[in-house]
């Protein structure tokens, strides 16, 4: 943190994780009615205590919203809450860090974590001002001054790799990464960002996109029109709506990182398209991050990132404009058996492995991606909308891209 | 990526309406053209299902035209070097006609 005595400035990290989530403390303060200046980072003028406990306020209730849904248990059919498993948001007993305490309703008003609170609003009103710079110790992160440092878990940073020593046994080799305070404050928040995720609960896995914007100027434009989009459903935040052939309306979500993304663009461009800013609807750079857990009450994740660039992600504007390919193509098309006798398991597993081959395909502009989930396999052929099809190909491969 | 004009995205999509009804009696002629490696071996196999159509023809009352895969001969030996995308845009057509057909004859049943 650098600045003059007045204002407060947080440069730009350079990185995915950490702008994403300078944009979205950014983005929290704008929301309090602190004035916010996007320049390479943002500055704003130190908050008082009042605004700290606002921002503080404002992430517990994010911490319920996000990391928490509602759903019915199988044997009592009950409503009841369940976290948002397999993120790691849990350390040490807290979400998102050391910003909240797991607490119950009657715990929350006792003198212990009405303290606990207190400490808290100081630790942050700590970070966000000009105070406690001048420390002996350097952050790995951001290589700034520091007093105090602490250990960079999953928490801060997603893809942090263990101590050596956890890994090849040989003691005395540590490579544990240390941070600073505010590193830790926003690596931890970033958790409560709006980004599209989608959970494939089958199979424990979260896959999370983030955009790819080197300005974070133009990154804030664009996450505010994607904070339009996203919907609070519990398996994901883009929802598409399948209306069946009796006109009955149901909700359908991607299970894989691809159609993710391809039903985010549609919607997107279905929602900006009143206001014609086509380019901003377009970021062509994604990160995407894969999250595959365990039941939550195991601590072990396992993290996988890929850079995701679409080419010639004009080649969108064209197909959007008679057909949306995720919703009304990739989520109707589905593994049928050509003989009897196919199970279950085979043909749902069958429909997701060739959806993820369409939705790749289209975004990568690779047909023959494309193609291989037309192939027969386990005597299961691919069912598709012939009309949809036909569309898709024609506007594809054909010069001028008609039927 | 090669653009094609439209009369050759016609011929795929009727190439793959003819390979459908083959495969509906044939599956394995359909498995082997997947499997090609070169144009010639793709002509070849084109030129066993021309085969296999004529025969299926006369075995039953249905009639199986087998033009539109002449008509494709052509565009493999225009595009020779980019035969690999005519085969994906004609396989993926193929399977879809094949299922369209088994479809429609479970209704029917």
């Amino acid at each position: 943190m650098q600045g003059d005595d007045w204002v407060i400035r947080i440069e730009q990290y350079h990185d995915w994780w950490f702008d994403n989530a300078v944009e979205f403390l950014g983005h929290l303060l704008e929301r309090l009615g602190v004035d916010v200046v996007w320049d390479g980072g943002i500055s704003f003028e130190p908050l008082n205590e009042d605004e700290v406990e606002r921002l503080v306020e404002e992430i517990e209730q994010l911490i319920v919203f996000k990391l928490k849904y509602q759903t019915k248990e199988k044997k009592t059919d009950r409503i009841i809450e369940k976290n948002r498993a397999y993120l790691p948001t849990m350390h040490r007993g807290k979400y998102v860090s050391f910003l909240a305490l797991k607490l119950n309703e009657k715990q929350k008003n006792s003198e212990r974590s009405i303290g606990v609170r207190k400490e808290i609003i100081d630790d942050i009103t700590d970070i966000l001002s000009q105070e406690n710079t001048n420390g002996t110790k350097i952050c790995d992160i951001c290589g700034h001054d520091a007093n105090e440092l602490f250990q960079v878990s999953q928490t801060t940073y997603p893809v942090v790799t263990g101590s050596l020593r956890s890994q090849c046994g040989v003691r005395k080799m540590e490579s544990e990464y240390h941070c600073c305070a505010l590193c830790a404050f926003l690596g931890s928040i970033e958790w409560l960002d709006d980004m599209p995720f989608a959970c494939d609960h089958a199979n424990l896995t979260h896959y999370l996109l983030f955009p790819k914007i080197e300005e974070l100027e133009e990154l804030h434009a664009f996450k505010n029109g994607l904070r339009g989009v996203l919907t609070t459903k519990p398996y994901s935040n883009v929802i598409s709506i399948f209306e069946s052939a009796q006109g009955e309306k149901k909700e359908i979500y991607a299970k894989d990182e691809y159609s993710l993304l391809l039903s985010l663009l549609e919607q997107m461009w279905y929602k900006i398209e009143e206001i014609e800013e086509y380019e901003s609807v377009l970021c062509d750079r994604w990160i995407r991050l894969k999250i595959k857990g365990m039941e939550a009450k195991y601590q072990t994740k396992y993290s996988y990132l890929e850079e995701i660039h679409i080419p010639q992600i004009e080649r969108f504007k064209k197909i959007f404009e008679e057909l949306l390919p995720y919703s009304d193509f990739v989520s109707h098309s589905f593994a049928s058996p050509l003989k009897e006798g196919a199970s279950k398991e085979i043909i749902q597993r069958l429909t997701k492995e060739d959806q993820y081959l369409m939705s790749k395909g289209i975004i990568m502009d690779d047909f023959k991606t494309f193609s291989k989930a037309f192939q027969i396999r386990q005597n299961c052929r691919l069912s598709t909308p012939k009309d949809a099809l036909d569309y898709l190909i024609y506007t594809w491969r054909c010069k001028d891209g008609t039927i | 990526m090669v653009q094609f004009e439209q009369n050759e995205m016609e011929t795929m999509k009727n190439s793959g309406q003819v390979l459908g009804k083959v495969a509906d009696h044939y599956i394995s002629d359909l498995y082997q053209l997947d499997r090609t490696r070169t144009a010639e071996e793709f002509i070849k196999q084109l030129k066993n299902i021309c085969l296999r159509a004529i025969s299926i023809g006369k075995k039953s009352d249905e009639m199986v035209y087998t033009k539109p895969l002449a008509d494709l001969m052509d565009i493999i030996n225009k595009h020779k070097e980019n035969y690999d995308e005519i085969k994906d845009i004609v396989l993926v057509y193929a399977t879809f006609y094949l299922g369209a057909i088994k479809y429609s004859r479970t209704r029917g049943d």
